[in-house]
């Protein structure tokens, strides 16, 4: 009943086109409007030039070859003579047709003899910023101090974001190419000597093995190599804030870039890893703790709040103190509904709200703020559609939500509840223990690059524990987590001493 | 194949039992009538009259909206659903805070009632039960008029911060099921401005009630019985000339039994710890003489009044101090009976060792 059908397995390389001749490779791109084949010289000269004009920089054309090639065109009898006559870095030559033809799709201007199609000079002027935004603040994940620089869609920008932070020749970037029809490349990023290198190939082997066609961005690239990809939760931690990409690379842990998107992947991750934020690091500690408790007060509101509200108002009224029986009473006498549906409709309108403030562009996005706020906030409430007990827990909750600084986390959380909400409509303090029991064993069985999700709190790792609730102090721990198995367990020393007893105004 | 055939059965057990647990009524918060104080009483033909009271919070926000309900029935099973007929919405039994019964009903005996509190899983036990020297019924429809649902806290923070002693429903079934000890508990009574006021304490012999304490007996007796009683006391007790009282108020007490087998007496060493709140102008503080002139005083006048206090719980042949209890954790070869033959006649000496820790200051 349950068996799979077992496919077979699909050809290798299926989506591709195969040109079988160097002649099919041009065919083809003219058949596209931006492919351009011109012929700069007088009309008897043999040489030649092709490039797609929407990928090269025009300028660099017309400046620092065109020029070059007109002035010395009768005196190109070979190919190779190019290396001498044009100022540009990066002159390949080729007799590869397959080569030719991604190098033309990388911006290359491929220089040849008209009736000679057998080698190509290959002039690489591509512009990669062309289309790129130039501000790179960081979009989603904020910060009051601390840098605010965050990645762009353009891989060689980010990586050189990375590299600028972090100027160690033991930083590694290996590029793998992903997508057998249009090429992204992927990096990967990781510090030789610190990184463990079984998360390394693990994560290679993962990218090699892809067989897609195009990957989109990161995130996408991020499910297709993700340990589980039936669970809410996200395996890896995506972030479009450089330093916390440098803050893991120097934990340990690995760093997945590709090309065409502004979010980095870092793995392995772990579940209380989702919780700290890079401001966590640039705060006193003591604050810092806080505040991370504050999150995970509030993950733990945020998935419970609603669920507990239906399930004490359905079947345990014992626990409400007296004192507070005759304000929810009164507010909820009017109310025609059981909790469960008081409490779904609530929450659908909280995340209709959510999903449209998403979607809306910003200009028309304030008034959102206004019709979701105050006006169906109030209007439910007087319309008697809920009580105003239950409009407090669902907007505290909600906000809470928003307090885990990784997105798609956030998400998970905010799905999370429904499954509760129901379970607590059922069986009311049970169903919510049951809820729990299951959430925790599903958490328990996630692997992340096949380190254990919980960790360190399940399995138990000593020493792990207190930096998961709270940011410890730098000075007492100095070392990288060891149960992230990293190669080399020390990071810094603090400085010795730095209250002395005996000081410029010591009395 | 065999592996997931377990697997399934393994999830239908689980579902069944998960499903089958949770087969309870919902018990929505709105549609359900909360009982408060619920009243017990006897008729005059023998039957159990019970009165609850009910906050109709839908109607108010405060508990100012009190509907009273009166049920007369042979039986303590039948009051919920002869209850039930009357209102609107189910009658629930798990917020009760206040358990009352008349006097006339805890003189009868309440053995069969108690019998029932146990059988009675909605009812917490951190809740108070006390005897009202007016019926039940008489008491509660007085606290209705006073628009106002605190009988509990009422009784709660005198025995805090009062003189009462501190009880509940789980102290009290400790006390009245169990051996060499009797069950107290605190009084109400409507004074003369019709208002329900907690008054001295009241103790059981077996299952009823005989004997009430006045007010300054129950201050000792918390004295004795608590660790931490703020009561207050006047000494001399009959002193009329305002400028001779001496007042003064419990900060921390400590007693300790002695149970001497040979001679069968029984030692009782109070360690008080105490505030002298007002004293004579005669007395200079400042000398050490006259703190232990003061001191005598007190203590003699404590030591007077613990003993009286015991002599008629001894006339009484009531025991809620738990002195059976003491002696028995001394004695292996205690026995119920034969204890409380002799326990009219048992001598016990009381001495009392004081300590003021400060003057003056209202703590």
């Amino acid at each position: 009943m349950f068996r799979k059908r077992r496919r077979k397995p699909l050809d290798k390389r299926k989506y591709e086109t195969v040109d079988k001749t160097v002649s099919d490779v041009f065919e083809r791109a003219n058949k596209s409007s931006d492919f351009t084949t011109i012929s700069p010289f007088e009309k008897d000269h043999p040489l030649q030039i092709s490039f797609y004009k929407t990928l090269i920089d025009p300028s660099v054309l017309q400046k620092s070859v065109l020029p070059f090639l007109k002035e010395k065109a009768s005196a190109i009898m070979e190919l190779s003579d190019l290396t001498n006559m044009i100022p540009i870095e990066g002159i390949k030559f080729t007799k590869d047709y397959l080569e030719l033809e991604k190098a033309l799709h990388n911006g290359s201007v491929a220089v040849y003899f008209k009736d000679k199609k057998d080698e190509f000079a290959l002039l690489n002027i591509n512009y990669a910023r062309l289309g790129q935004r130039e501000t790179n603040d960081t979009q989603n994940e904020f910060s009051v101090i601390g840098p605010k620089i965050g990645f762009i869609e353009d891989l060689t920008t980010n990586l050189h974001l990375i590299r600028d932070h972090l100027s160690t020749s033991d930083l590694i970037f290996e590029e793998i190419v992903v997508g057998s029809r249009a090429q992204t490349k992927v990096v990967i990023a990781y510090l030789d000597g610190v990184t463990n290198p079984d998360y390394i190939d693990t994560a290679k082997q993962r990218i090699q093995e892809l067989d897609v066609d195009t990957s989109f961005d990161n995130t996408q690239l991020e499910q297709l190599i993700s340990d589980n990809t039936k669970t809410p939760f996200p395996l890896f931690i995506t972030t479009e804030r450089v330093d916390r990409t440098v803050g893991s690379l120097l934990q340990g842990q690995i760093v997945v870039i590709s090309d065409k998107s502004s979010y980095a992947i870092i793995g392995p991750g772990t579940l209380m890893e989702f919780f700290s934020n890079p401001e966590d690091f640039y705060l006193p500690s003591i604050i810092a703790s806080f505040f991370k408790l504050i999150r995970i007060f509030g993950m733990l509101f945020s998935i419970f709040a609603s669920a507990f509200y239906i399930a004490i108002f359905t079947f345990h009224f014992e626990v409400v103190p007296k004192d507070l029986l005759g304000p929810i009473i009164f507010s909820r006498a009017n109310v025609p509904f059981p909790p469960v549906i008081e409490v779904l409709f609530l929450e659908v309108t909280i995340d209709l709200l959510r999903e449209a403030g998403a979607r809306l562009p910003t200009k028309i996005g304030q008034t959102l703020g206004i019709v979701g706020g105050i006006v169906i906030g109030q209007a439910t409430v007087e319309a008697a559609l809920t009580s105003n007990i239950l409009l407090i827990i669902v907007a505290l909750a909600a906000l809470s939500s928003f307090t885990t600084p990784i997105y798609k986390m956030s998400n998970a959380v905010r799905l999370l509840r429904y499954p509760f909400i129901l379970l607590a409509a059922i069986w009311g303090g049970l169903g919510i223990y049951v809820g729990l029991i299951l959430l925790i064993t599903h958490l328990s069985r996630l692997k992340s690059l096949g380190v254990p999700y919980l960790l360190p709190l399940y399995p138990y790792r000593k020493g792990g524990v207190v930096g998961s609730f709270v940011r410890p102090n730098y000075v007492n721990y100095n070392k990288r987590p060891w149960y992230l198995r990293p190669l080399s367990l020390k990071r810094y020393f603090p400085a010795n001493d730095k209250d002395p007893d005996e000081g410029l105004n010591t009395e | 194949m065999k592996k997931r055939k377990q697997h399934l059965v393994f999830f239908l057990i689980l579902v069944c039992i998960v499903s089958l647990l949770g087969c309870a009524r919902t018990r929505i918060i709105d549609k359900i009538s909360i009982v408060h104080v619920f009243g017990f009483d006897q008729a005059d033909n023998g039957d159990l009259v019970g009165t609850a009271l009910f906050p109709v919070y839908t109607k108010s926000k405060g508990s100012d909206q009190i509907q009273y309900l009166e049920e007369q029935t042979p039986s303590s099973v039948l009051f919920v659903p002869r209850m039930g007929a009357h209102t609107s919405t189910p009658v629930q039994l798990s917020k009760i805070r206040v358990l009352l019964f008349g006097k006339e009903y805890a003189e009868a005996g309440i053995q069969d009632m108690v019998d029932r509190f146990m059988t009675t899983p909605q009812l917490g036990t951190n809740i108070q039960i006390a005897v009202s020297t007016h019926s039940a019924k008489e008491t509660l429809n007085t606290f209705k008029k006073e628009k106002s649902l605190t009988l509990a806290e009422r009784i709660e923070h005198n025995m805090e911060g009062q003189s009462l002693p501190t009880m509940n429903l789980h102290v009290f079934l400790n006390h009245f099921y169990g051996e060499g000890l009797d069950a107290y508990v605190p009084i109400v009574t409507i004074d003369e401005k019709e208002m329900v006021t907690a008054e001295g304490m009241g103790v059981f012999k077996d299952d009823k009630f005989k004997l009430q304490l006045n007010p300054e007996q129950t201050a000792l007796f918390s004295l004795i019985k608590d660790y931490q009683s703020l009561a207050t006391f006047k000494i001399p007790p009959g002193e009329k000339d305002r400028s001779e009282i001496i007042i003064v108020k419990g900060f921390r007490s400590k007693s300790n039994w002695d149970w001497d087998s040979k001679e069968e007496q029984i030692n009782l060493r109070l360690q008080l710890e105490m505030t002298l709140s007002q004293h004579s102008r005669k007395y200079n503080l400042e000398k050490a003489e006259d703190i232990n002139k003061l001191k005598k005083i007190i203590v003699t006048n404590l030591e007077k009044g613990v003993s009286d206090l015991l002599e008629t719980f001894k006339e009484n042949e009531v025991d809620p101090l738990g002195i059976g209890n003491i002696v028995r954790s001394k004695d292996r070869n205690w026995d119920e009976e034969s204890f409380y033959q002799l326990y009219p006649t048992l001598p016990i000496h009381v001495n009392v060792n004081l300590q003021i820790i400060h003057s003056g200051l209202e703590g």
